[in-house]
């Protein structure tokens, strides 16, 4: 099976389509309560009012496809990532866009500047990740190494986590540190289609950008300079990567606060899948996110009675032990 | 073995020179390259070998003095261009992902394809005659990280024959070989070397030097001490200035050959 599927790129990517589509009507079918989802779409477009439609509208579809482009975005930055620093433990918070998009939307809620409108959070998002990248940029921009644009990521990420722990240590009341730990915490809930259309640009033109440099990481199995060798401008291809990544993470993570371990997990599960090649991994692994997360979220939703729990809180706490595991399985593999 | 120099000039390096962060390595260096020739760079450690052979193939641009391509400055040359003209073996080149060797060799037709593009007919062809050249054909489907050290490099050769270029740069492609494969890859490389194509090998065996390059460049402190036709470059004095060593150099039907006898003074250089 393992090895159909690495010698049919088409089956697997086939297959995952077909699954990240059950997980999607999955999703839809998810809530306390019970309607019919094709009604819902029916009234939609015959203008009628009724509870199936806001119910679908308001509540699932936009929970539904944040899930889908925040999974499918982890996923795909995760294997950008790791094929580019061809590190496997890489992920999306390694360059610091993470900490920086989250740091940008507790600015917001620190100031209380959500009641100027609802776009102000996912707007400061994508601010604080865009900045991180310009910063990354003037730190390391001039060098040729890889590690550099490394250690630049992690004092990024570093110096984020801590204007965070600033802003709640120095929070204005005990509501709005609740909400900022809260969306912290990270979660597709109570989001509305207006969130999906302001983040959905960003994540296109970053998924768009990556893709593009699919070659890149292809090359880069050779080393940097036999990629370089082989007409590939490993310094430009790297920037238009990481920008890329820095466009559709920090999108992610303005709408559903930071969601750990699925660009970790992901890519590490289905690398063997596609014979261990870098580009084929990227589709693959971006439908696979989308899976997981649209997995997660139904299992959230299914379990919560009260208190809801937060989907950044399943994803750590599976994907933690699991990587765990992996690492434990394969530790020989890699050393 | 040697030819006479009348090949028409297909690379030509004019007075390069290349700094690290202020300290010079390659000091004002000018060596051309001719149509089916293989050149040798041989000297000690440290010397600047590797750092030209970077310059001549454009992975590093110097700092002063430029490089011509069949009389066209390489800086004008695109980066895709290059890429199908020349192929570069790195110093100890391993796959850093555990893939296949027919995948390892297919890389090599990544300057022929676009964005969005897969192999076809054209590439396979071309696939398929590297891995028969390189010997590798047999272990197409093992994963080529498994492999030992002097398949490995066979590997790599393929994947360069798969690109079809003219020019071949090879940094130490022996360097950890047992005898079999060092013989087998200055082979390919030799025969890769015939008519429009040339090759440029660093080298730290002296012998393999001697046997299967057309002309050696000697290098120390970054410049170049001496060159020409093996016989020239081997003598006793030059080795004894270079490398600090006392040597016999022997003549046979083989060409030249190099005994290491030992060191002359500590400390050296």
């Amino acid at each position: 099976m393992k090895r159909f599927l690495a010698t049919n790129p088409f089956a697997l990517l086939l297959l995952l389509a077909v699954v990240t589509a059950l997980c999607f009507v999955g999703a839809l079918h998810t809530g306390p309560a019970h309607i019919s989802i094709l009604k819902g779409f029916a009234d939609r477009f015959n203008d009628s009012l009724s509870i199936e439609q806001l119910i679908l509208w308001d509540v699932r579809l936009p929970r539904a496809l944040l899930a889908l482009i925040i999974g499918a975005t982890l996923g795909l930055a995760g294997a950008a990532l790791q094929g580019l620093l061809r590190n496997p433990l890489a992920e999306p918070g390694i360059v610091g866009v993470s900490n920086c998009a989250a740091l940008g939307a507790v600015i917001v809620f620190y100031f209380g500047l959500t009641q100027f409108g609802w776009y102000i959070l996912p707007a400061g998002g994508l601010i604080g990740a865009f900045l991180s990248v310009i910063i990354i940029f003037i730190l390391a921009g001039k060098q040729r190494n890889i590690v550099s644009l490394i250690l630049a990521g992690i004092a990024i990420n570093a110096i984020g986590s801590a204007l965070i722990a600033l802003a709640l240590n120095f929070s204005p009341n005990p509501y709005a540190m609740q909400e900022i730990v809260f969306w912290l915490l990270g979660s597709v809930s109570n989001r509305s289609l207006q969130d999906v259309w302001i983040i959905l640009p960003f994540t296109a033109i970053g998924w768009g950008m990556i893709l593009y440099c699919g070659r890149l990481l292809d090359a880069l199995t050779l080393g940097e300079e036999t990629a370089h060798s082989l007409g590939f401008d490993v310094k430009k291809l790297r920037w238009i990567m990481v920008i890329g990544v820095a466009s559709c993470v920090g999108a992610a993570v303005s709408v559903s606060g930071t969601i750990g371990f699925v660009g970790l997990v992901v890519p590490h599960v289905l690398r063997p899948l596609v014979g261990y090649q870098p580009r084929r991994l990227l589709v693959v692994s971006a439908l696979g996110g989308a899976i997981l997360l649209l997995l997660a979220d139904i299992t959230v939703q299914v379990l919560s009675h009260g208190g809801e729990m937060k989907l950044g809180v399943v994803t750590a706490l599976v994907g933690g032990p699991f990587f765990l595991y992996l690492i434990l399985r394969t530790r020989n593999y890699w050393s | 073995m040697s030819h006479p120099v009348t090949g028409t000039s297909l690379l030509q390096g004019n007075k390069l020179e290349f700094f690290i962060d202020g300290v010079e390595i390659v000091r004002g260096i000018d060596m051309t390259l001719h149509k089916g020739e293989l050149v040798g760079l041989i000297g000690p450690n440290g010397a600047g070998k590797s750092t030209l052979l970077r310059l001549l193939c454009g992975i590093e641009n110097a700092t002063q003095g430029n490089v011509l391509w069949q009389g066209e400055n390489l800086s004008g040359i695109t980066l895709e261009q290059r890429a199908k003209m020349m192929g570069y073996l790195a110093q100890g080149a391993r796959a850093q992902w555990p893939v296949t060797v027919e995948r390892i060799v297919e890389l090599g037709r990544l300057p022929y394809q676009g964005v969005w593009q897969r192999s076809n007919d054209t590439d396979k062809a071309a696939i398929e005659q590297a891995m028969h050249m390189a010997e590798v054909t047999a272990y197409r489907n093992r994963i080529a990280t498994t492999l030992s050290g002097g398949e490995q490099t066979l590997v790599m050769l393929a994947r360069i024959f798969a690109t079809q270029p003219q020019v071949i740069f090879a940094d130490e492609p022996v360097a950890t070989l047992d005898p079999y494969h060092q013989l087998h890859v200055m082979e390919l490389l030799r025969a890769h070397a015939q008519d429009d194509n040339a090759g440029v090998v660093v080298l730290h065996d002296l012998e393999l030097a001697a046997r299967f390059c057309d002309r050696l460049y000697l290098f120390q402190h970054g410049k170049i001490f001496a060159s020409g036709s093996p016989s020239d470059v081997l003598t006793q004095e030059n080795l004894r200035a270079v490398y600090g060593i006392e040597t016999r150099i022997g003549c046979s039907e083989d060409g030249v050959n190099v005994t290491l006898v030992r060191r002359i003074c500590e400390g050296h250089p």
